[in-house]
C-alpha cells in the first residue's frame, strides 16, 4: 500500500468495468499519491489503460466509484474536474491546420465560457506549458510538420496548459523511438520535480518506468497484483507472476534503480 | 520569449481581424454590383434613391426593390448559412469532406417540397417554404436518430446520413414519375438559386438563420475541442454529447433554412470551409465567421454572373457557384498537396 503520510486526491474504491461481455477491471482500489509519477504496467489487455481512463472518468464504472478530493468523480461537473485533472489518451490526432499554438491554446477550454473569454491568465498558462515543454521556438509551427517526439511534446503541453495538480498520461511513449521516449520521459519527471504535479502514466517499458517513477503499479487480470517504490516492485517473481518471464533483476549500474534482464 | 508568443499570437488574430474586415468590404462591393447589374442595369443615382428614398412609381427602383434586393438577400443569408453550417459539420465530424448536405438536410426538404406539390397541390414557393424547412429539419432528426443520438459517430452519422437521403430521394424519383407538376416544380427547385425568394419568405427564414449562427457561435470551443476527438474533449470537461447536439442543431437550423429558402445548392457548404481555413486557420470563432462571409461572397458572385449575359441571363446560381468553387477547391488541393483536405 501507499506509505503512510502521503495524501491521495485521486482514488479507486472497489471500482468494476466491464465492456459488453468481458469484464475489465474488477473490484480494484488503488490510490495515486500527490506530487509523485505512479507507473501502471502489466501485459497487453490487462486493463492498465481501461484503469487511467476509468480515473479520469472517460469509461464509467459499473461498480464502485473513483474519488477526486473525497467526492465521486463522475458526480462532478466535468468541466471543473478537468481544471484539477488532465488526461492525454493514447495517440490522439489533431485536425490538420493545427499550429503547436492552436493545440496549446485548447488546453485552456475548461477555464473559459461563453461569458469569460481568453484572458490573461490563460495566456500565461500557455507560456508557462509551452516553456516547461521547450516548444517556445516551435509555437508557429504546423504539427503535422513535427517529429514524432516534438509532437508528443506539444500534447502534453495543451495538457499542462489546462493547469491541473494531476496529469494522467496513456502510453505517451507509443511510437516513439529509445531516445524520444528518454527525453520525455525525463520531462514528465521534471515536471513533476519542478511542479509538484501528481503524475499517473501507463508505460509499456517495466527498465523506464523503473527508472523514472516513484511508485509502480502492476496489474494483471483486472485486478493490482504488485504495487510500492519500484525496487520492491520489480523482482525476479514480480516478472514471472505478471509477465511469465523468466528473468534476472539486477540494479542498474548507474542509477542504481532495478533492471530487467529477460533470461 | 514570452512575450515574443504572445505577439505571434495577437498577430494572428490581428490577420484573421483584417481578412474578415477586407472580406467584409469586398462583399459589400459585390452587394452593390448586384443591384446595380442585370437586364435592365440601374444608374448610382437611381440606386442610392430606391435605398433612401423609395419612390414606388419609378419603374427602376421598382426593379431594385422588388426583385434584386429578395434576391441578394436570399443569395446573402444562403451563402452564409451554408458557409457557416459546412465549418460546423467539417469541424464536428472531423472529416474535410463533410457537408450539410451529407445529413439527409437536403433529401428531407426535397421531401418536403413534393410531398407538398404532389399530396398538397402546393405550387407556390411561399407555400412550400414550411414544407422544405419541415422536411429538412425531420430529414436530420432521423439521421441524428440512426447515428446514434448524442453517441453518434462521426462515421455512423455520415452513414445514417447517405441512408436516408437514399430512402428519401427514391421516393421523390417515384412521386415525380407519376406526377408532371411535381416534376415541374422539383426540376427547379433542385438546381438551387434565388429566383423565388420572396419578401414572405425572408420575413419567414431570417430568425431561423440568425438563431443558427448565434448557436454556432456558442457551439464554436466546443466544436474546437471536439475536433480533437471526443477522449481528449472529455477530457477537457466538454459535456461531449451536449456539444454534438448543439453542433447539430446550428448545423440543422442553417443548413435547413437555406435549402428551405434557395433550394439545394450543392458545394457551397464543402469549399467555403476550405477557402476560409486556408487564411484563418482552425479556429471556429473565427472560422465560422470568415466561411459566413466568404459564402456570402461566392453566392452573391454565383448569382450575379448566372445574370449576366454570358449565361444567357437565367443560370441557376447553384449551378454556378459549383463552377465557381470547383477550380478553387482544386488550387486549395494542388498548393496543399492534399494535405489541408
Amino acid at each position: 500500500m501507499v506509505q503512510d503520510g502521503t495524501n491521495c486526491r485521486l482514488r479507486a474504491e472497489a471500482i468494476s468495468v466491464a465492456y459488453p461481455g468481458r469484464a475489465v477491471l474488477e473490484n480494484l482500489s488503488l490510490d495515486i499519491p500527490d506530487s509523485k509519477v505512479t507507473a501502471i504496467v502489466g501485459p497487453n489487455a490487462c486493463g492498465k489503460s481501461t484503469l487511467l481512463r476509468a480515473l479520469a472518468r472517460l469509461t464509467p464504472v459499473t461498480a464502485g466509484q473513483v474519488s477526486l478530493d473525497g467526492h465521486p468523480i463522475d458526480r462532478q461537473r466535468s468541466r471543473v474536474v478537468a481544471r484539477q485533472l488532465a488526461i492525454l489518451p493514447q495517440s490522439p490526432l489533431a485536425p490538420e491546420g493545427l499550429t503547436v499554438l492552436d493545440l496549446v491554446r485548447r488546453g485552456r477550454t475548461p477555464h473559459q465560457s461563453a461569458l469569460r473569454q481568453w484572458s490573461r491568465a490563460d495566456s500565461e498558462a500557455v507560456e508557462r506549458a509551452l516553456d516547461l515543454t521547450g516548444l517556445n521556438d516551435m509555437s508557429s509551427r504546423m504539427l503535422a510538420t513535427l517529429s514524432g517526439g516534438q509532437r508528443q511534446r506539444a500534447w502534453i503541453a495543451m495538457a499542462l496548459a489546462q493547469d491541473t495538480d494531476l496529469l494522467l498520461l496513456d502510453e505517451p511513449t507509443t511510437y516513439l523511438d529509445l531516445p524520444h521516449q528518454i527525453e520525455l520521459l525525463a520531462l514528465v519527471r521534471q515536471l513533476n520535480r519542478d511542479t509538484g504535479r501528481t503524475v499517473a502514466m501507463v508505460l509499456h517499458d517495466i527498465n523506464l518506468a523503473a527508472r523514472f517513477a516513484d511508485h509502480m503499479v502492476a496489474l494483471k487480470g483486472g485486478r493490482v497484483r504488485y504495487q510500492g517504490a519500484p525496487s520492491e516492485v520489480v523482482t525476479a517473481k514480480m516478472m514471472q507472476d505478471i509477465f511469465a518471464l523468466p528473468c534476472t533483476v539486477i540494479a542498474d549500474p548507474i542509477h542504481g534503480h532495478p533492471h530487467v534482464i529477460p533470461a | 520569449m514570452t512575450a515574443e508568443v504572445i505577439l505571434n499570437h495577437r498577430a494572428m488574430d490581428d490577420r484573421r481581424a483584417l481578412v474578415l474586415l477586407a472580406s467584409c468590404a469586398v462583399l459589400v462591393l459585390l452587394c452593390l454590383l448586384a443591384l446595380r447589374l442585370g437586364y435592365r442595369p440601374v444608374s448610382w443615382a437611381d440606386l442610392a434613391r430606391a435605398l433612401t428614398a423609395y419612390d414606388p412609381t419609378d419603374p427602376d427602383q421598382i426593379v431594385i426593390r422588388e426583385l434584386r434586393l429578395p434576391r441578394l438577400a436570399g443569395a446573402l443569408l444562403s451563402g452564409a448559412g451554408l458557409g457557416i453550417a459546412g465549418a460546423l459539420i467539417q469541424g464536428m465530424t472531423r472529416n474535410p469532406l463533410a457537408d450539410p448536405g451529407l445529413l439527409g438536410i437536403n433529401a428531407g426538404a426535397a421531401a418536403g417540397v413534393i410531398g407538398a406539390t404532389f399530396l398538397l397541390g402546393m405550387g407556390s414557393p411561399t407555400q412550400y417554404v414550411w414544407t422544405a424547412l419541415g422536411g429538412g429539419a425531420l430529414g436530420s432528426a432521423l439521421v441524428f436518430a440512426l447515428g446514434g443520438g448524442a453517441q453518434a459517430s462521426p462515421a455512423r452519422l455520415l452513414l445514417a446520413g447517405a441512408a436516408i437521403s437514399a430512402f428519401f430521394f427514391a421516393m421523390i424519383r417515384g412521386l415525380v414519375l407519376m406526377s408532371r407538376q411535381s416534376l415541374e416544380t422539383y426540376r427547379f427547385w433542385i438546381l438551387g438559386g434565388f429566383e423565388n425568394v420572396t419578401a414572405e419568405s425572408l420575413a419567414a427564414l431570417w430568425p431561423f438563420f440568425l438563431a443558427g449562427a448565434l448557436v454556432a457561435l456558442a457551439a464554436a470551443a466546443l466544436i474546437d475541442a471536439l475536433a480533437l476527438g471526443e477522449d481528449t474533449a472529455r477530457g477537457l470537461g466538454v459535456n461531449v454529447g451536449g456539444a454534438k447536439l448543439l453542433a447539430g442543431l446550428a448545423i440543422v437550423l442553417l443548413a435547413s433554412s437555406t435549402v428551405a429558402l434557395a433550394g439545394p445548392i450543392a458545394f457551397v457548404g464543402l469549399i467555403v470551409p476550405h477557402m476560409a481555413r486556408a487564411v484563418v486557420r482552425n479556429d471556429m470563432l473565427w472560422l465560422a465567421p470568415c466561411a459566413g462571409v466568404f459564402g456570402a461572397a461566392l453566392m452573391v458572385l454565383a448569382d450575379l454572373a448566372g445574370r449576366s449575359p454570358l449565361f444567357g441571363g437565367t443560370m441557376q446560381a447553384g449551378v454556378l457557384s459549383a463552377l465557381i468553387g470547383g477550380p478553387v477547391l482544386i488550387w486549395l488541393v494542388r498548393r496543399t498537396g492534399g494535405r489541408k483536405l
